[in-house]
């Protein structure tokens, strides 16, 4: 599994990808309402890409919770350690 | 006599609509105002003049909850602090589903203004796997076929997606008093519930109306206006300008019937099938002078504006709302001749837009009240008040008394029983003229 800071190079890469802005505008704090067009319904999408992408699958229950980057690296981290930090 | 209590509903286009389907009814309107405070694009708190006023008269405060969006502003709890005990507040859901256009990017070559403030492809119209293939590949023929031959499932699995997004909105409903998701899994085969991720169909509009009215519980459910209203509602074409093409692969994926061979429509330009839309994305086509068109027109600047309509419709031929303009900008210029023919080219384009017959009749009544009866005629639904006025109108210069009599029951029920205008023409309209309350209210 990739380090806590390469995480957020690759979640940043998907987030600016799909969203169209900049790698460096996102931090672990940045949560939906920072990002243009980052809405519940895009949403859907985004988790999906990261769930391709690093092969993974969130939990259905957390989906919706996913605002802030560092809790999707937090979660990411946890289920590659085979247990969800919270 | 006292002001009357207060229904206010808050939220996205769909709960505008429940606040009209409310305001239809008799049995709410004899007793409550109803107002609608959209959470798009404004801002509703206190500091921006929030009608406190309103607030304190609201028996039922329908909240529109779970939706995170830069564009909406949630309702503060100071706004809910300033509604009295006794009012109960029903919880509403967003409505979106991705399941269908699982490719939504914002593209690059997008560009918006004041005068089209989301541009010519949004992201629910653009396309990530197309612009990938165009940095590939320079011929758009050759983009189009790629696009339409791959293979779907190798992109993306469908079923997860489908998945994350039910999950999303069972979550949504456990903070909702009207549970969605389960409607929504049952039926998106079956019915066309969206057309695009954000914007749903009438029959979805109506199923939410149906649910936040039984949460009321102050219409029975056998009331026949409330039939007839949502019936309406059921009919319509749905919220928004623009549908969202869905991929061939997907329609074979999902065994979704109801969207072989569909027409979308992409604003006033026209309804295109699949291929033609997705190829006009791909070339990135679109009419840049009708929005500055509109804007003339609100202007009162004829001249430019038909210049611009002119350049529109050389553009988009087929559009039947820029012909239709266009005899607009003609006859507030007097030119009556012109203005005829070109309404007929409208109706001729889109015979199902009841507007355009109404349109023509006002010409012709200028100097052929005769023929102006006969258009009306193809027009007047007993729900068009308008259709109605212009008859009367009609029949009055004629001279006839037995049709002026009838003319003007005619009016009189459309008045009593349609004080508001139908929601939105079977095949889409301008997104104001039928949707919102000819008061302006709610806003």
């Amino acid at each position: 599994m990739v380090e806590n800071n390469s995480m957020l190079a690759v979640i940043s890469e998907i987030i600016a990808a799909q969203f169209g802005c900049d790698t460096d505008e996102i931090t672990r704090e940045t949560t939906a309402m920072d990002v243009d067009g980052w809405d519940s319904a895009s949403h859907v999408i985004l988790v999906l890409e990261i769930e391709q992408h690093l092969g993974l699958r969130f939990p259905d229950e957390r989906v919706g919770d996913l605002r802030d980057v560092g809790e999707m690296i937090d979660i990411v981290e946890g289920l590659a350690d085979g247990e969800e930090k919270v | 006599m006292a002001d009357k209590p207060v229904i206010v509903l808050y939220g996205n286009c769909h709960v505008g609509f429940t606040r009209n389907v409310l305001a239809r009814l008799d049995v709410i309107t004899d007793t409550y105002e109803v107002w609608w405070v959209r959470n798009f694009k404004v801002n509703s708190s206190l500091e921006a003049g929030f009608d406190l006023e309103k607030l304190r008269r609201c028996d039922y405060f329908i909240l529109q909850v779970g939706h995170w969006d830069t564009d909406s502003v949630g309702v503060g709890t100071e706004l809910l602090e300033q509604l009295p005990e006794h009012c109960k507040i029903i919880r509403v859901p967003p409505l979106f589903l991705n399941t269908l256009w699982p490719f939504m990017v914002k593209d690059p070559r997008n560009w918006a203004n004041d005068l089209n403030t989301e541009g010519p492809y949004p992201s629910y119209l653009a396309n990530r796997i197309i612009l990938k293939l165009m940095k590939e590949e320079p011929d758009p023929e050759r983009v189009f076929e790629l696009y339409m031959n791959a293979d779907i499932s190798s992109l993306i699995d469908l079923d997860r997606l489908h998945g994350i997004n039910l999950a999303q909105l069972d979550g949504i409903d456990l903070q909702s008093d009207i549970p969605l998701t389960a409607f929504i899994e049952d039926n998106f085969k079956e019915k066309r519930l969206f057309l695009s991720q954000m914007h749903p169909t009438g029959y979805l509009c109506a199923e939410i109306a149906r649910q936040v009215i039984a949460q009321l519980g102050l219409v029975s459910d056998d009331d026949l206006q409330l039939q007839e209203t949502l019936d309406d509602v059921e009919a319509t074409h749905g919220i928004g300008d623009i549908d969202a093409p869905i991929h061939p692969g997907i329609v074979e994926h999902f065994g979704l019937d109801w969207a072989r061979g569909l027409k979308y429509r992409y604003f006033d330009e026209g309804h295109y099938d699949h291929d033609t839309l997705v190829m006009r994305y791909i070339r990135f086509t679109n009419v840049a002078a009708y929005f500055p068109a509109r804007a003339m027109m609100n202007r009162g600047d004829w001249c430019e504006a038909e210049k611009l309509l002119r350049e529109s419709i050389e553009k988009s031929p087929e559009s039947a709302r820029f012909h239709a303009f266009l005899g607009e900008v003609l006859f507030k210029q007097d030119r009556l001749d012109e203005a005829e023919e070109t309404y007929k080219t409208a109706i001729a384009l889109d015979c199902g837009k009841d507007g355009f017959h109404v349109d023509l009749a006002k010409v012709q009544l200028r100097r052929d009240p005769e023929a102006a009866l006969q258009t009306i005629d193809k027009a007047t639904q007993p729900s068009d008040l308008e259709a109605c006025e212009i008859k009367l109108e009609i029949c009055s210069r004629l001279g006839n008394a037995v049709a002026v009599s009838q003319a003007e029951a005619d009016v009189a029920l459309a008045r009593e029983q349609h004080r508001w205008p139908p929601f939105l023409e079977p095949t889409g309209a301008i997104y104001g003229r039928y949707w919102l309350p000819k008061d302006g209210s709610g806003f």
